[in-house]
């Protein structure tokens, strides 16, 4: 009989090894342990064993179950462990295949670079403020010291509405708007579309983007002007850009000055964008005329103010190797559809 | 305009190389643009300002530049030999229209003989880019690049009575110019008349029949001084832009009228064309008061940031040409030269000092004092917040051209009540844009039309942008009698009622797929119901609540596919719930959603079906809630069951749901549709709408009896009210 407890317990662990599967293991159990297993129907013809054996057969029987329960548990450890593998490999996923994307919208470059320029100019202190775009003829030439029929409006061709009433050739009118309603110290940005009859070719469009922004205060000078602009150039197109201000007219600013930055394209060596000279002209700039603060109510003796403009157009141009104006109206959703990302070139210097 | 750097030397002999030269002078304000050729044969061609008209010549460039380079500078040589019967003798000059001519001179060449120009004077024309036609129009053009004076030569012969009268066209007189052309004069026109008839538009062009030819033999030679405005407006009117006219729009100084007959006489005399008559006619009404302005060296320094020399201030402005007075111990008194209209006050004297000193000498700092406080601006955050939105949900933005024209509002079927506001524009480009949108649908429309040309049949894209409609009733009516009243400027400025209403609109338009497929989903075209999905989700997230959508034609829109979008304000929804008493309870009409009209989808070329829609900014803006609440979180257990709702097929999903919300005795917590279906199983003209309902109450778990009695109550209200019949 002992002998034979032995046997059964050996055979039970050839049959737990060669068992490789869960469901071959249960089989195995069942054969020693269920209830007509072999160890099982061993224990319960126990009775009929001399009575004097009982106690010593009833322990070897005892513990050769527990060592088969015990071998079954670490078998099934394995093989659960080893089917979990399995099926893990059999999930393996080609990672390279392409991701399902949700479609997410693009940003217009003219909005990118408004983001970016109120961003800039909102750190120093720059709010944004608007107006209309169908403006009134004062605003837009008379208060900014451009009389009606006068040749200095040659300047700009103008779209008309009415004698009294224009499409503005520049968000310029807001500024006026703005001071003409509060009192310095201001500091304004002004996004906005823009009109001048200009037929469409590669670098016009009759209606097109600026951005326009002044302070006024007790004591801005030049060099404030000076001071306000390079930072902006220095952020917007990278901390190597140089700058360099040329004197120039406009009619509501004195002294007046023209913003040239390093071609961007080649660094200031000279290529196609910048005609050779290795600068390209930003924007317009100034001090505001007298007359422009007295027509508003101010007295200049006491306030100054700095003055600027520039295209948005034209600087998303530069900044995105866009060559051709027009492409900036047609929205093309090829060419739309690459503004994605929100990526300011000029923060990686 | 076009300027030999040899040329340029005859007056600035010491100059430096032309490279030095384009770059001084550019940083200086007289921007060269472009330099062809090399060393002496340099030519630059400058780009001068509008405030410039004494820069429009070489020796006003040449004079610019002695200053800039502390030169010395040489005039042009003036000497005339005169000889011969007195000019008197042989013309009369007569100014009828002092206003409008300041000062007109004219003197008489006599033994007149017309012959090509020596060749040296060929070439300099040539290298200005001017042609050369017989000595004597090569004098008077001569002088126009070199002083700036626009000259005319008339053949003193063939003027009637020998009479130069300058006055204002008469009506109905008309002149063939010396281009051919016939020009009909009148208004407000100033001419050269002789004795019968106009023979030049002065300050313009002049007249065939009186110019010089081979057979001239006595010239009367005109250097005068035309208003600038009057001379502008002409040259407009009559669509002539001329190398005079130009110049004298800009403004000249009569002192330059003498200067130039005197240098065209000389030079006349020189060249062999003729003998120059004794003495000159000059009439001389409009003589002008000299310039002073005071010069305080410590506002310049204020303006400037700078701490100039008052010394050094001084000079610039004698290299400069004006003439410096000390006034009492802290201002300068200047007189500005003759050839320097554009220098009226001290602002002036401040660029002139600044560039000659050089802009980049002048330290860049940065504007004092703590920033003022900024102004909020909701919609501004609103339209941005948009944006994001609706990025994420996949549009992408555009931006487009505010023009339209009524041929594509007919096409389109924008309704009059829009169209005929539009804002039109009195001189347009093209007949294309002829008129301000008043609807976003025109923008979006383009673009979808754009790119279907280009093959591109998924496009998803929005704009939040503006509109432009002309005010109506009261504010109209007074705005358009104003514009016939003459009133003076003051009203007439500020009077706002002129302007349109500028609304600013959401605009979306989703045409095609609006994912691409991958190899793992596949996607289909978008419908109805993804647009209407987005304009819930935009709303929602922008803080409006629940949003209404009812059915509602739009002309525009396929007749079975548009609904108009509209809100309750939170205002409103207090006061219908009681909650606030008052007025107020109006809804808000937010805008318009549906499918485009298969004809107009047809007429655009459109392959595949679009969906828009156009909401309104400010609706928006007072539609939202301003404060938020949050829900207490559930404490008990939810209970979900399915109903199939069979109804007839007219009857609107949200009115069914409304009879189940208020069946459900507030324990319908949520409603859900999951399951639209018309077919086999379904009575003719009916459909089954199957809902998810979540039953919950906030205070105590239900029991299924309590909940059995909430589904049966909405089961037979709707049975009751819609004459459903409901499946489990």
């Amino acid at each position: 009989m002992r002998e034979e407890i032995e046997n059964v317990i050996s055979e039970a662990a050839t049959d737990i090894r060669a068992a490789s599967t869960l469901a071959e293991l249960d089989e195995v159990r069942v054969r020693y342990l269920g209830k007509k297993g072999r160890i099982t129907t061993a224990l319960r013809s126990l009775g009929s064993c001399p009575p004097e054996e009982r106690p010593t057969l009833g322990r070897l029987l005892n513990e050769a179950r527990e060592s088969v329960e015990a071998m079954l548990v670490r078998r099934r450890d394995e093989v659960a462990a080893r089917e979990k593998a399995e099926i893990l490999e059999a999930e393996r996923l080609d990672i390279t295949l392409p991701g399902t994307r949700p479609a997410v919208g693009a940003r217009h470059p003219i909005k990118m670079v408004y983001e970016e320029l109120e961003e800039i100019f909102g750190r120093m202190g720059f709010e944004v403020a608007e107006g209309p775009d169908v403006e009134l003829d004062y605003y837009n030439f008379e208060a900014l010291n451009v009389p009606k029929n006068h040749p200095s409006r040659d300047i700009q061709d103008t779209f008309y509405i009415s004698e009294d009433v224009v499409l503005r050739t520049h968000t310029t009118c807001v500024d006026v708007r703005v001071m003409a309603g509060r009192k310095p110290p201001i500091r304004a940005i002004i996004p906005g579309k823009v009109y001048r009859s200009d037929a469409s070719d590669p670098s016009h469009l009759p209606v097109f983007h600026q951005l326009d922004g002044f302070a006024v205060d007790e004591g801005i000078t030049f060099g404030d002007l000076k001071g306000t602009l390079t930072r902006f150039a220095r952020e917007f197109f990278g901390p190597g850009t140089r700058v360099r201000f040329r004197p120039s007219y406009f009619p509501f600013t004195e002294p007046s000055a023209e913003m040239d930055v390093s071609c961007v394209i080649c660094g200031g060596s000279g290529c196609r964008v910048c005609k050779n000279t290795g600068w390209l002209e930003i924007l317009g700039s100034g001090l505001f005329h007298p007359k422009v603060l007295e027509a508003v109510g101010y007295d200049p003796e006491k306030v100054s103010g700095l003055a600027f403009g520039m295209g948005a157009d034209r600087i998303a141009m530069l900044k995105y190797g866009i060559d051709d104006i027009r492409l900036l109206a047609e929205n093309d959703m090829r060419f739309n559809r690459q503004f994605r990302d929100l990526i300011y070139a000029s923060t990686e210097g | 305009m076009l300027v030999p750097y040899e040329w340029l030397k005859e007056f600035v002999p010491g100059l430096p190389p032309a490279g030095q030269v384009a770059r001084e002078l550019t940083m200086a304000g007289v921007a060269v643009e472009a330099v062809t050729g090399e060393g002496e044969a340099t030519v630059f061609d400058f780009e001068i300002t509008h405030n410039r008209p004494d820069l429009l010549s070489v020796f006003g460039i040449a004079r610019e530049a002695a200053a800039v380079f502390s030169l010395p500078l040489r005039h042009p040589t003036l000497v005339v030999p005169e000889e011969g019967r007195a000019a008197h003798d042989m013309a009369a000059l007569e100014i009828a229209a002092p206003d409008l001519c300041r000062r007109y001179i004219a003197r008489i060449i006599t033994d007149v003989s017309i012959r090509p120009s020596p060749a040296w004077m060929q070439a300099r024309l040539a290298a200005a880019g001017v042609r050369s036609i017989n000595n004597v129009v090569d004098v008077t053009n001569y002088v126009m690049l070199e002083l700036g004076q626009p000259l005319h030569a008339f053949d003193l012969d063939l003027l009637e009575g020998r009479r130069i009268v300058v006055r204002r066209a008469l009506p109905g007189e008309s002149l063939t110019t010396i281009d051919g052309e016939e020009r009909v004069l009148g208004g407000e026109m100033l001419v050269i008349a002789d004795a019968r008839r106009p023979v030049a538009v002065a300050g313009v062009m002049g007249g065939l029949e009186t110019e010089v030819s081979e057979g001239t033999k006595t010239v009367l030679l005109e250097s005068a001084n035309f208003d600038g405005v009057s001379v502008w407006r002409t040259s407009r009117t009559l669509r002539m832009r001329t190398e005079a006219s130009s110049r004298f729009s800009r403004g000249l100084w009569p002192e330059n009228a003498r200067i130039g007959v005197d240098r065209a006489a000389a030079l006349i005399a020189a060249v062999g064309a003729g003998r120059i008559a004794a003495g000159m006619l000059d009439a001389y009404p409009g003589r002008e008061e000299p310039v002073w302005v005071t010069l305080r060296p410590s506002r310049v320094n204020h303006l400037l940031g700078t701490a100039i020399p008052a010394e050094e201030m001084k000079d610039i402005l004698m290299r400069l040409g004006f003439i410096v007075e000390p006034q009492g111990h802290n201002a300068y008194r200047v007189l500005v030269p003759d050839h320097r209209r554009d220098v009226s006050r001290e602002e002036d004297l401040v660029e002139e000092i600044a560039r000659l000193y050089g802009y980049d000498k002048i330290e860049a700092t940065l504007p004092k004092g703590a920033p003022p406080e900024a102004q909020p601006q909701p919609a501004r955050q609103l339209a941005a917040r948009a944006g994001e939105i609706l990025r994420a949900c996949g549009l992408s933005e555009v931006e487009t051209i505010t023009f339209t024209n009524f041929e594509t509002c007919r096409k389109l079927r924008i309704p009059e009540e829009l169209t005929g506001r539009s804002v039109r524009i009195s001189n347009p480009l093209s007949s294309d844009y002829t008129i301000m949108r008043t609807t976003l649908l025109t923008s979006l429309v383009d673009v979808l039309q754009r790119n279907a040309a280009r093959r591109e049949d998924d496009v998803a894209i929005y704009e939040i942008a503006k509109v432009y409609l002309r005010r109506e009733g009261e504010a109209a009516a007074g705005a358009a009698s104003e514009d016939r009243l003459p009133i003076e400027g003051g009203e007439r400025r500020a009077n706002e009622s002129l302007l349109p209403c500028e609304p600013t609109k959401i605009g979306l338009a989703v045409m095609g797929r609006m994912a691409e497929s991958s190899w793992e989903h596949r996607s289909a075209d978008a419908g109805f119901f993804d647009l209407k999905g987005i304009v819930e989700t935009l709303l929602e997230s922008l803080g409006v609540r629940d949003p209404k959508f009812v059915a509602a034609a739009h002309p525009s829109l396929h007749p079975g596919r548009a609904a108009r979008v509209v809100a309750v304000p939170a205002r409103a929804r207090e006061v219908l719930a009681g909650q606030r008493s008052g007025e107020g309870t109006a809804v808000v009409d937010v805008g318009y959603l549906g499918e485009l009209h298969p004809d107009i989808q047809e007429a655009f070329g459109l392959r595949k079906r679009a969906y828009v829609a156009e909401l309104d900014l400010a609706a928006i803006l007072a539609a939202r809630e301003r404060a938020r609440r949050v829900e207490p979180l559930a404490r008990f257990p939810a209970v979900t069951r399915d109903m199939a709702v069979i109804v007839r097929r007219d009857i609107p999903c949200s009115e069914v749901l409304s009879v189940m919300k208020a069946a459900g005795m507030g324990l319908a917590e949520d409603l859900r549709l999951f399951d639209v279906y018309e077919g086999p199983q379904v009575p003719e003209g009916h459909r089954s709408l199957a809902f998810s309902i979540t039953y919950r109450s906030p205070d105590r778990t239900l029991t299924d009896s309590e909940v059995d009695r909430a589904h049966a109550d909405i089961a037979s209200a709707l049975s009751r009210r819609l004459g459903a019949t409901v499946r489990e």
